[in-house]
């Protein structure tokens, strides 16, 4: 019930890249600049307005007049339904520090942003126009001209710089450079070219680069604000670590990493941000008060300042019947990570006492779990039966798809073979039906012709070594309701005479295993397209959830030297997966290797999921509009940055 | 009396330093360390984590030094007030704990003073009217309240308040008072809310100590010191708290050893369910991803508080009970 702690982080969604075939119908839209607007639409935004909180202030005497505070070139917005009113709290829940949360993702704004026109489109966010070269090894981001941080400082090509040259390379603050930030092995350099323009080079073609600043919202360039955060930089500062020190911690870098967090771990409420609301306070009980960033640098296409909504609440819950109970009585009214479909009948029946409305949408990559098979299993008995084509198959053969689907979904989701996820652009209609239908019979001729005889009283069946054949699912709660789908794969397995154990274990206890190759299967909800594929290509390898702990990836890092050497399916795979990812997406190459790798992937069967397509409830203030949620939306577009999509700082509440 | 005292505190030290020992030993127990969970957490996000950048967390983390060493230093900044830094928090211990210890001693210390007001009296009334109607009831609702786990309780209680008194759940302030300043509503706000917890953490406490109560009043009602005193024609009354209720004491006196680490953990999953920051969740956490300065410096707390309830409870009976000596 506790550890959800992960999903979050590897539930990444499903359409990234694969936006085609769905039909998003919306009506707003996103302009880069003022004077892009102006010379699209023709409309002339004359003068602008600001939320009466900010009006006070400004007469006040508080703050400059709201001209001066919006950058020159401030992002338009168009609204998904109508021009809003200022005002409202969002309450959302928060399950701990760790745990992602929809107010998180609500309130991000990333370097770039994926469209809500098509969920597929990269378009300018706080940067408002980029460039990739034509070899796609160097990419030129452009910056708003005399946009702020919240406490009013200019944000510059400078903060850019701060992150890559004294957060990145910094080798206290980033011990591991992520491969994000270098492909091909080599960190890639980033240079100032004026105050508004960067330039990042890397050592390959890094075509994935544009989507994933679009989707990436924690350690991403444009967060770190170089003015408040160098007192606590060593560089900078000659002093930080006596400021370390005061502050209770050793070393410098632990002292700069507390004040320079700024996401769901955020803690400083006097660090400056970018996003629409910034911290204001956190509570003893460690809720979070959001409110406005006065300085924000959308607007809408009457010119109001956006965000429309006032304040943002994060509130710690701790489980998820208090959760519940929470949006039940009121006291949350924004909601979605956490609810499962089975109380989608209490959602329902609290509507009205709650004060929110309930939307199903298309519960998308959350539906679907998927077992991995460890194909370099450390039992050579085992490994030789698991890397029998057969035994995958059978296994497969073998769950009641349909069954488990009317039990557990009431019928509303569909079969749906692992690891493709339905809608893709690679995907074809046989890779989703391949060995889904619940077809014993094959399944036990196929583990007959195996040679895998049945024990005397026709119970189990045993390994050509005599012994019984036993398999192990173990798997970690990740609040997604897993238990009660392996207790009915176990009875069916056990149906044709594979014994199987079912062993849940605290998410420590998993991660260790999986890193030491102590499973039999991974089992994970399915993400086969990652926050962009390209940039996570290890999505692709046979086993992905068992990958990092196989001597067949260790031969590969280490060029053959250890490890073991894999099947020559295995490494034909890795190729293309390495050309695949410098490929300009979309293009012809991209499409040919892309199809060509999803083919390898499904007919080895490393991997079998059960069903797709389950609904997943999200909740939202009653009053609340301009969400623009539309029939066939998929929940979880790449991770929950999905509430992005949705462009919550044009969402209001209805007086 | 003195002389005794400081023996039992030479004797505390020896205990709590290997105390120390055996909790740093047992966090280190299961399988991996924070740094596996955190790698595994990198990995599955997309960021490739290699042998050598492993290796550089390690020495970050001073999860590379062998066990002694990390206990080594760990001491060494004890003895000089630095409990270390929590990992999942990236915070200083010292500083995650002093938050959390107010409200922690005030929900304890109204727990504790809620069971022994309800305790004692109905140990009495049901040692006193034995086999009464009275007595069969408490001792009912007295299972019951042991029986059912308290997260259920907490969890029927706040649907129960959500339902019919339209109390906000969880936390400890309604929304509406939680960024208003101190005022009388604002406490009673804060008093309403205390009311599940103490009543939750409270019933299970409240079951046992009747039980104990009960058992050893009977025990010394039928002593022939009452037996005596009756017949000298003492008043029933002034003989009852005189003589047995003081006697039948002394076990709950001795119980206060383990009552006093109970303030600190003794309500986790209560406090769990209620959303309570106070430590109890505080050390399951940390306990859960292996945050081992965060859960060793809490376990150490638990150890002293407990051995300086024993120290407490110890006086405390020599006070009440004179047939007891200091020697051996």
């Amino acid at each position: 019930m506790l550890r959800r702690v992960v999903v979050p982080i590897l539930l990444s969604g499903i359409i990234c890249f694969l936006g085609l075939g769905l039909v998003f119908a919306q009506e707003g839209g996103v302009y880069s600049t003022l004077e892009e607007y102006e010379r699209i639409t023709g409309n002339k935004i004359e003068k602008f307005n600001e939320a009466p909180m900010l009006k006070l202030k400004v007469a006040a005497g508080e703050l400059p007049p709201v001209e001066e505070r919006l950058p020159e070139e401030p992002c338009v917005i168009e609204p998904a339904e109508e021009i809003g009113q200022y005002g409202g709290v969002l309450r959302g829940p928060a399950f701990g520090i760790h745990q992602a949360h929809d107010n998180d993702y609500a309130r991000a704004d990333p370097f770039f942003r994926i469209s809500y026109d098509d969920f597929r489109t990269v378009v300018p966010n706080v940067a408002k126009d980029w460039k990739l070269s034509e070899d796609m090894k160097t990419l030129t981001v452009y910056l708003r001209k005399g946009m702020k941080w919240s406490d009013g400082a200019p944000f510059s090509a400078d903060d850019i710089m701060f992150w890559y040259e004294d957060i990145i390379l910094n080798k206290e603050l980033t011990p591991v450079i992520p491969p994000r930030w270098s492909p091909g092995g080599e960190v890639m350099k980033v240079e100032k070219i004026d105050d508004y323009t960067v330039r990042f080079k890397f050592a390959q073609p890094y075509p994935a680069v544009v989507q994933m600043l679009g989707c990436l919202d924690s350690d991403t360039p444009h967060v770190f604000p170089k003015h408040y955060l160098k007192k606590y930089h060593i560089k900078y500062n000659p002093k930080a670590n006596e400021i370390a020190k005061e502050e209770g911690y050793e070393y410098w870098w632990q002292c700069f990493q507390f004040h320079s967090r700024h996401y769901r771990d955020i803690a400083d409420p006097n660090r400056p941000g970018i996003f629409a609301w910034v911290l204001e306070k956190i509570t003893l009980e460690g809720d979070k008060y959001f409110v406005r960033n006065p300085y924000y640098w959308k607007v809408d296409t009457a010119g109001n300042q956006l965000p429309y909504i006032d304040k943002f609440r994060t509130i710690n819950v701790a489980s998820g019947e208090i959760q519940d109970l929470k949006l039940m009585s009121g006291e949350l009214n924004f909601a979605g990570i956490f609810l499962g479909f089975e109380k989608y009948p209490l959602y329902k029946k609290g509507e009205e006492q709650g004060g929110y409305r309930t939307v199903l949408l298309d519960g998308g990559a959350r539906s679907q779990m998927k077992l991995v098979f460890n194909m370099c299993h450390n039992e050579p008995v085992l490994r030789d039966i698991f890397n029998d084509i057969r035994f995958r198959q059978a296994l497969s053969l073998a769950i009641n798809r349909e069954e488990m689907n009317e039990v557990l979904f009431q019928g509303l989701t569909f079969p749906w073979q692992a690891p493709v996820a339905p809608g893709g652009i690679f995907v074809e209609e046989w890779m989703g039906k391949y060995y889904i239908e619940y077809d014993t019979e094959r399944a036990n001729s196929l583990l007959d012709e195996m040679g895998l005889e049945w024990d005397k009283n026709h119970k189990y069946r045993l390994r050509p070594d005599g012994k019984p054949l036993t398999v192990e699912i173990t798997f970690t709660d990740v609040g997604l309701g897993w238990i009660t789908r392996v207790e009915l794969i176990k009875e069916y397995w056990e149906k044709v005479g594979v014994k199987t154990n079912v062993k849940q274990v605290d998410y420590s206890y998993y991660a260790d295993s999986t890193l030491a190759n102590n499973l039999d299967f991974a089992l994970w909800a399915s993400e086969p397209y990652g926050r962009s594929v390209q940039a996570n290509a290890d999505l692709l390898y046979p086993g992905w959830g068992n990958w990092w702990g196989s001597p067949w990836k260790m031969w590969f890092d280490t060029n053959g030297e250890s490890g073991e050497e894999p099947p020559e399916v295995v490494k034909k795979l890795h190729e293309l997966i390495q050309e695949w990812i410098t490929t300009q997406p979309d293009s012809e190459e991209y499409l040919r290797l892309g199809k060509e790798i999803f083919t390898i992937n499904m007919e080895n069967l490393w991997t079998i999921g059960d069903f797709a397509g389950g609904p997943s409830p999200v909740i939202v203030p009653q009053n609340l509009r301009n969400t623009a949620f539309q029939k066939g939306d998929v929940y979880g577009w790449a991770g929950q940055r999905f509430w992005q999509i949705y462009c919550p700082q044009q969402w209001f509440f209805e007086k | 009396m003195i002389s005794y005292i400081i023996r039992r505190i030479v004797y505390m030290g020896v205990i709590l330093l290997v105390m120390t020992i055996i909790a740093f030993v047992i966090i280190q127990l299961p399988p991996g360390d924070y740094l596996s969970t955190y790698v595994m957490q990198l990995r599955q996000s997309g960021s490739e984590v290699g042998e050598a950048e492993i290796a550089a967390l390690e020495k970050q983390y001073g999860l590379n030094l062998p066990i002694y060493m990390q206990y080594f230093k760990w001491m060494w900044g004890m003895l000089h007030g630095n409990m270390g830094l929590s990992f999942q928090w990236n915070r200083p211990v010292s500083e995650l704990l002093a938050e959390r210890l107010p409200l922690t001693f005030i929900i304890s210390i109204l727990t504790l003073t809620f069971t022994f007001a309800v305790a004692i009296p109905i140990g009495i009334y049901s040692a006193t009217h034995q086999y009464s109607i009275g007595d069969y009831t408490f001792t009912i609702v007295g299972f019951a309240g042991l029986a059912i786990p308290n997260f259920l309780l907490a969890l029927v209680l706040m649907f129960l308040f959500l339902k019919y008194f339209g109390l906000s759940v969880g936390g400890l302030f309604s929304p509406q008072y939680q960024e208003a300043i101190w005022s009388v509503r604002k406490f009673i706000d804060l008093l309403k809310h205390l009311i599940i917890p103490i009543v939750v953490i409270g019933t299970a406490g409240t079951a046992g100590l009747i039980r104990v109560m009960r058992g050893c009043l009977l025990d010394e009602l039928q002593k022939q010191y009452v037996i005596t005193a009756r017949a000298k024609g003492v008043e029933e009354r002034a003989l009852l708290f005189k003589y047995p209720v003081r006697m039948a004491l002394n076990p709950l006196i001795s119980s206060i050893a383990w009552l006093f680490p109970a303030i600190i953990s003794g309500e986790t999953i209560t406090a769990i369910v209620l959303s309570l920051p106070t430590t109890g969740p505080l050390l399951f956490k940390a306990l859960k991803s292996q945050d081992m300065y965060l859960a060793g410096s809490t376990v150490m707390l638990l150890t002293f508080l407990t051995v300086i309830g024993a120290l407490v409870s110890d006086i405390l009976l020599l006070l009440v009970d004179p047939r007891i000596r200091y020697e051996r």
